[in-house]
């Protein structure tokens, strides 16, 4: 028995000790040359046809696969990519784009005026139902060949965002061979024209994208880019602790301060312009008053919830969208002012212990329980009795789609991919707003919105947006939140990794050494 | 023999029948709208609903269901909402990693607490029982992924001996697979003790030692060998449990496994998924369950097999 146990053991600690010098081998400083940088996500890519994707972590990927006609640089300027240079029409209807010559796809096919208009034919039209369809073909009449490397976007109207929905991630160029001989399943198997190519991707397991020896533009820095789900936190940020994973991404608010004092390990926070908001049934009593609405903005103390809560991963918004997005004036936030409030709600004749339902989800954005109790809190001070309910994410997504469903307010975010105010706002705010909630309709504000879709001018743009953003605020369908940020681990060892504004992870420059 | 197998075998068939209908309905009780789900929150109505069309899911649940059987009779267990590969793919791929996890939690539980039990119950109530007893109480008390946590903070953190996670080589599993099995080792242990424990004071144990059997063949040969069928029950109940509800384990060490593939569906409302990988594990669950009443007519050769 004894011989047994001990027997055991022994093997145990070998096994162990043996297993041991295969981890740390992993540690040893590799050879000179590009190395493989692991990244480690909260879950995997869905689809890596950018025109069908909708989720943030298949665009982290599909990024360094393709390229776009324009892109943004660090600063959310727009940069040419394939595009070296492009015109407008009088009328602001058309546009032309004059391509980078000798650019080539991952399959060797040549990146010219054919593939582009190939790629945009696939993705406007219906019967190949791509989940990002509207984003184009709201706008986009038609696209035609000019010359080999000359290509012209007809437009149904004058569309400012236009070169801002191009360097949208859902803007790639597809290699047209490709597409044409697999189909739907492009997702699966992409070749665009980017620094990294597609070489493996076990489901649920890792993506693997490796270097495009052929690249056209600068060439890339690391031989590979593995990215892996790790949907654990605390797991995630081990592995960069460890070294087994080089970038992580989202770190728990939590883990912030015990990585910053790690000096293996540098902690970012990039901003973001992802909103969170409480938005409200306008159409329904008492929300149907302005003063209401604004007292509920007054009720909430939105630098508490950013210190005290959000542990300074956030910072209170100052207009209904985030300061880097293109149109942004700042108009400013309601000051924590109860007394304001209950003031309000006197005078729009809101008794003390009127009920309302407060609804959140949970899990799904950065302590947003914990932000919802506090806002219930909050209302509850200034005289409301407020009904609180969280929900898992898939059925709460299904219970606010409907404005009957029996809400008063619930939680949620809005982030502009575009980084441009048309898509911050109209979506939002336009009575016709694909994702009008709140049901929120004023004709000045359509009228301002419609307008600054229109306009092409920068400066007069600007001061249409300022005005929009100032009706937004004086009517308050939100109780306008806080401003995300987006904390993002890096190995020091590495280099060139960042946030975008618009929520992309970008490693097209990333280098370990 | 060969009848009782061929019965129950064909036994299967109306578990799994009412498997798929119980969990297709149910699935679709279930709030949350896939087409939503697919399609992100920032998605317009009538894209919402183009993606419902393109699915399927606009057709009456009965329907839907007639479609789901009728594929499922040709082998067929449909395509994955979420990734859009065919779900046997999906399943197969993770099967692997969740039996090898299964395979070597089941080692560790059983070394240890087969032989933690059978030393506790061959020295009742003295010191190192009730030690073993106390250990095995706080094993059973700990929460696996906690035990997980803690052992990735040792093996991985501070000694840098073992991976945190993945599951890219045998390397990988050696602390998820400790960790289930420590947890489940506990119950074993006393399980084994207390079966044990009711056959050592029995006539036959006393006859044995009586006419002069060694010590060790009396506990293994005599006692643990009557004790048996209830120690078979749990291992092969274990077993199956593994297959699809190691879950916590699974994502604390980021193992791409069954279990975390069935959470993972729920979550995005991933139908096909759901039911082929609960029909999937079922059917092991069934079939695991008929290799241990097998196990009873090795063990008990007073267990017969009409």
């Amino acid at each position: 028995m004894k011989r047994l146990i001990s027997l055991t053991i022994a093997s145990l600690m070998l096994l162990l000790s043996a297993c041991g010098n295969n981890a740390s081998s992993g540690e040893q400083p590799a050879a000179e040359g590009p190395k493989d940088l692991v990244v480690a996500l909260g879950s995997e890519p869905i689809s890596l046809d950018p025109q069908d994707a909708s989720d943030g972590i298949s665009l982290h990927a599909t990024e360094l696969i393709y390229d776009k006609l324009v892109t943004f640089d660090k600063d959310m300027n727009i940069i040419p990519e394939l595009a070296k240079e492009w015109s407008m029409s009088e009328d602001g209807k058309s546009w032309t784009f004059t391509l980078q010559e000798g650019a080539k796809f991952q399959d060797g096919e040549p990146v010219n005026a054919e593939a582009v208009k190939a790629s945009f034919d696939r993705i406007l039209d219906k019967n190949n139902k791509l989940k990002r369809r509207s984003l184009f073909a709201d706008f986009i009449e038609s696209v035609s060949v000019e010359s080999e490397y000359k290509v012209t976007f007809q437009l149904k109207f004058q569309y400012a965002p236009l070169l801002a929905t191009l360097a949208h991630p859902n803007g790639g160029i597809h290699s047209p061979k490709n597409t044409a001989e697999k189909g739907k399943s492009v997702g699966k198997s992409p070749v665009g024209s980017g620094p990294y190519q597609f070489k493996e991707w076990i489901s649920g397991e890792k993506l693997v994208l490796e270097a495009n020896p052929n690249y056209w533009g600068e060439k890339p820095k690391v031989k590979s880019i593995t990215f892996k789900p790790v949907v654990e936190n605390a797991a995630r940020s081990l592995m960069l602790e460890t070294g087994e994973a080089d970038v992580i991404l989202p770190i728990p608010a939590t883990d912030i301060d015990r990585l910053k004092n790690n000096d293996q390990v540098k902690v970012e926070l990039y901003p973001s312009n992802r909103n969170l908001y409480m938005g409200m049934n306008t159409q329904k009593a008492p929300f149907d008053n302005v003063k209401v609405r604004q007292a509920l903005n007054y009720a909430v103390d939105k630098e508490t919830i950013v210190n005290k809560i959000m542990m300074g991963n956030a910072k209170p918004a100052e207009a209904a969208i985030s300061g880097l997005t293109w149109g942004y004036s700042p108009v400013g936030t309601y000051p924590y002012d109860p007394e304001k409030a209950k003031q309000l709600l006197a005078e729009a004749g809101v008794k003390p212990g009127t009920t309302i339902k407060l609804w959140t989800p949970e899990g799904r954005y950065l302590m947003d329980r914990q932000l919802s109790e506090f806002v219930q809190a909050n209302l509850q001070a200034v005289g409301f009795n407020v009904e609180f309910r969280k929900w898992e994410w898939g059925a709460y997504q299904e219970a606010i789609d409907d404005p009957n469903s029996g809400y008063d307010l619930f939680l949620l975010s809005w982030a502009v991919p575009t980084n441009d105010a048309d898509w911050g706002l109209r979506p939002n705010f336009s009575t016709e707003g694909s994702n009008n909630r709140t049901l929120f309709s004023n004709a000045e504000l359509d009228a301002l919105i419609d307008q600054g879709m229109k306009t092409t001018n920068e400066e007069e743009r600007k001061q249409i947006y300022a005005k929009a953003l100032q009706i937004i605020k004086d009517e308050a369908p939100w109780i306008f939140l806080v401003e995300m940020k987006q904390p993002i681990g890096v190995r020091k060892n590495v280099e060139g990794v960042y946030g975008s504004n618009t929520e992309r992870l970008i490693l097209r420059d990333a280098d370990k050494k | 023999m060969f009848a009782y197998i061929v019965k129950r075998l064909l036994q299967v068939i109306p578990t799994l029948i009412g498997v798929s209908i119980l969990t297709f309905f149910l699935i679709h009780a279930v709030p949350g709208d896939p087409a939503r789900m697919i399609a992100g929150p920032e998605a317009s109505a009538e894209e919402v609903a183009e993606v419902r069309e393109h699915l399927g899911l606009d057709q009456p649940l009965y329907v839907q269901y007639g479609k789901y059987v009728s594929n499922l009779l040709k082998g067929d267990l449909g395509v994955s909402l979420r990734s859009e590969r065919p779900v046997l793919d999906e399943i197969m791929g993770r099967f692997p990693s969740t039996i090898t996890l299964t395979v070597m939690a089941i080692a560790v539980m059983v070394v240890i607490g087969l032989f933690a039990g059978i030393f506790s119950a061959t020295r009742p109530n003295s010191l190192i029982d009730n030690v073993t007893m106390m250990v095995s109480l706080f094993g059973i008390s700990l929460p696996v992924f906690w035990l997980g946590l803690m052992l990735i903070l040792l093996f991985s953190y501070y000694l840098n001996l073992l991976p945190s996670g993945g599951n890219d080589g045998f390397s990988h599993f050696i602390l998820p697979a400790l960790a289930l099995g420590l947890s489940s080792s506990a119950i074993l242990a006393r399980l084994t003790r207390s079966s044990m424990l009711e056959v050592i004071n029995q006539d036959f144990v006393r006859t044995a030692r009586a006419k002069g059997v060694k010590e060790k063949l009396v506990v293994y040969k005599h006692t643990l060998k009557n004790a048996l069928i209830p120690i078979v029950t749990i291992i092969g109940l274990e077993f199956g449990t593994l297959l699809g509800g190691a879950v916590l384990t699974e994502t604390v060490f980021s193992i791409n496994g069954l279990g975390r593939f069935i959470i993972q569906s729920i979550q995005f409302r991933d139908y096909p998924s759901i039911q082929g990988s609960i029909l999937f594990v079922a059917a092991i669950f069934v079939i695991v369950n008929l290799l241990v009443d097998l196990c009873y007519g090795l063990v008990d050769p007073r267990v017969k097999y009409e």
